[in-house]
């Protein structure tokens, strides 16, 4: 793959300065672009980005932005960290097993399609409106990627690896140290990111749906009320943290695949 | 697990009697659990109920209109989304140096939660099908994109020398070895991004919408008909499970062929 390589001067600082002068100036052709749909549609409709930056600040000094964000990226990482131990556990033990594997492999992939936040009501009927259901809602929607792509890593180990490793009977600390982790870790840093976003989107949805506080509610209240204002704040403030926990997890796969020549799964289409 | 009354069958039975048990297993306890009444009526029923009320819904043709519109905006979601992304795809194949500007853009645009722009979408269009469309498309089309550029990519250079060798023009080229080729990757992209355009029509239709099968679950259940909202839910996992299971197996047929 002819971008293989410029990867890796990417990440030596080797990249053709133009391409990462370029990556620099889209963010700022993306703020461009709203400026002129915002003109385009009219300003009251959307709300241009001079006018939303001033109003997020104003938001923030008013007390409404920090308070609702705290709550729900609360959310957010606690189920993240959850699902993480809990899909990262169960991907490794039926990762190694390969009937298993083999026999569980398929519910996972088609569950995979299901558009969860239809089962939201189950758990807002089971444990009523609160920040138990939203983290148990979002640890359960999220643990899927997290389960799915690290039982396919460990799969996907070449079995003489292990083969040489049994022959020199390491323990089993030696084994997961040594040869399991510097296999599946680009592959883990990939299903730590999706599995944060599957995270992050199941508290918003679960948010707009029913909740008492967080960032989705002031969306779902602005949505009521035509606050288009509000909407643009919120989206920003979701936008900029998504993109840059993207960009820190996406790096560190960068890093990884380049400084120990790991690669990651495609077929999840990452 | 004991499988040692059955090791005299070859390994794929084997699996698949595993998957039956399973399969069985998961409807049991959805049934058994509803049975032994740990829970009202009004939080949980058991599957034969689901299934039931699921009929009822579907023989009265009352689900009908919901189904058409569900599935009309999912494939036109997806249908707009895949000749986009192919269109977009090509380019940035043809202009690797976009590519590598865009490359770190599009993995993070993958990864955003394109449905917070829903209620924006909603204000500006208003309470219609057009956003529903719009977060489908749009949840839909970046995986596209990422696929029709790495595929084609990835396309080994020996067949492109044979192609050459054969005195193909570019155009030609393109349509019987290049294209053909990246079939495969594509295909990836593109089951990935049907299911996200369905995942994206059922979750607007879900949160803020006045027509189709996931405006339908958050009706039941706002009007406490429980039993109805399960068969919905269950009309819904069934039919992004049987076209999921569809689409993988086309993906490892095609798999298997290159």
């Amino acid at each position: 793959m002819s971008t293989k390589t410029t990867r890796t001067q990417d990440i030596l600082d080797r990249t053709p300065s133009s391409i990462a002068l370029y990556r620099l100036l889209v963010p700022f052709v993306i703020v461009g672009l709203w400026e002129l749909l915002s003109r385009w549609i009219g300003p009251r409709v959307l709300p241009g980005p001079v006018h939303t930056f001033s109003a997020l600040y104003e938001g923030i000094q008013s007390g409404w932005v920090i308070p609702n964000t705290n709550v729900t990226m609360q959310a957010v990482v606690i189920s993240f960290l959850i699902a993480t131990v809990i899909g990262g556990v169960t991907g490794l033990i039926l990762g190694f097993n390969k009937p298993a594997y083999d026999i569980v492999e398929p519910f996972f992939l088609s569950f995979y399609s299901v558009p969860k936040i239809t089962m939201y009501p189950i758990f807002l009927f089971i444990f009523g409106v609160g920040l138990n259901t939203k983290v148990g809602f979002a640890t359960f929607s999220s643990f899927f990627p997290m389960l799915i792509i690290t039982m396919g890593a460990v799969r996907s180990i070449d079995d003489v690896y292990i083969n040489v490793g049994k022959s020199l009977q390491v323990s089993r600390y030696q084994m997961f140290r040594h040869i399991v982790l510097p296999y599946i870790l680009v592959q883990l840093v990939v299903a730590l990111r999706l599995t944060f976003n599957s995270a992050f989107l199941a508290v918003i949805l679960v948010e707009l749906f029913a909740a008492r506080s967080g960032l989705g509610l002031v969306l779902q209240h602005a949505m009521g009320t035509f606050n288009s204002e509000e909407i643009l704040i919120v989206v920003t403030v979701l936008a900029v943290i998504a993109f840059v926990i993207n960009i820190i997890f996406y790096g560190a796969q960068q890093l990884l695949e380049e400084r120990w020549n790991m690669t990651s799964d495609e077929q999840m289409g990452i | 697990m004991s499988l040692t009354g059955l090791s005299s069958l070859p390994y794929s039975k084997q699996i698949r009697l595993g998957r039956a048990t399973l399969l069985v297993a998961i409807l049991a306890t959805l049934e058994l659990v509803g049975r032994a009444e740990w829970f009202d009526q009004l939080t949980y029923v058991p599957l034969s109920t689901m299934v039931e009320t699921a009929y009822g819904l579907l023989v009265s043709g009352e689900l009908t209109d919901d189904i058409i519109t569900t599935i009309g905006l999912v494939f036109v979601s997806f249908v707009s989304a895949t000749l986009v992304a192919l269109v977009i795809g090509w380019f940035l194949w043809r202009h690797d140096k976009v590519k590598q500007v865009l490359d770190p853009y599009l993995i993070v645009l993958y990864a955003m939660p394109i449905f917070v722009f829903y209620p924006m979408f909603i204000i500006v269009f208003g309470l219609n099908v057009f956003p529903i469309v719009l977060i489908a498309f749009a949840m839909s089309v970046t995986i596209i994109i990422i696929s029709t550029a790495n595929g084609l990519a990835k396309v080994p250079d020996v067949l492109i020398d044979v192609g050459r060798s054969m005195g193909l023009s570019r155009r030609e080229q393109f349509r019987h070895v290049i294209f053909p080729a990246a079939v495969p990757y594509i295909f990836t992209g593109l089951k990935l991004g049907f299911v996200y355009a369905f995942i994206g029509v059922i979750a607007s239709e879900f949160i803020l919408s006045n027509s189709g099968l996931g405006y339908q679950i958050s009706w039941y259940y706002q009007q406490f008909q429980t039993a109805d909202m399960y068969a919905v839910l269950l009309i819904v996992i069934t039919l992004a499970v049987v076209v999921n299971l569809g689409l993988i197996r086309i993906e490892d047929r095609l798999h298997r062929r290159t």
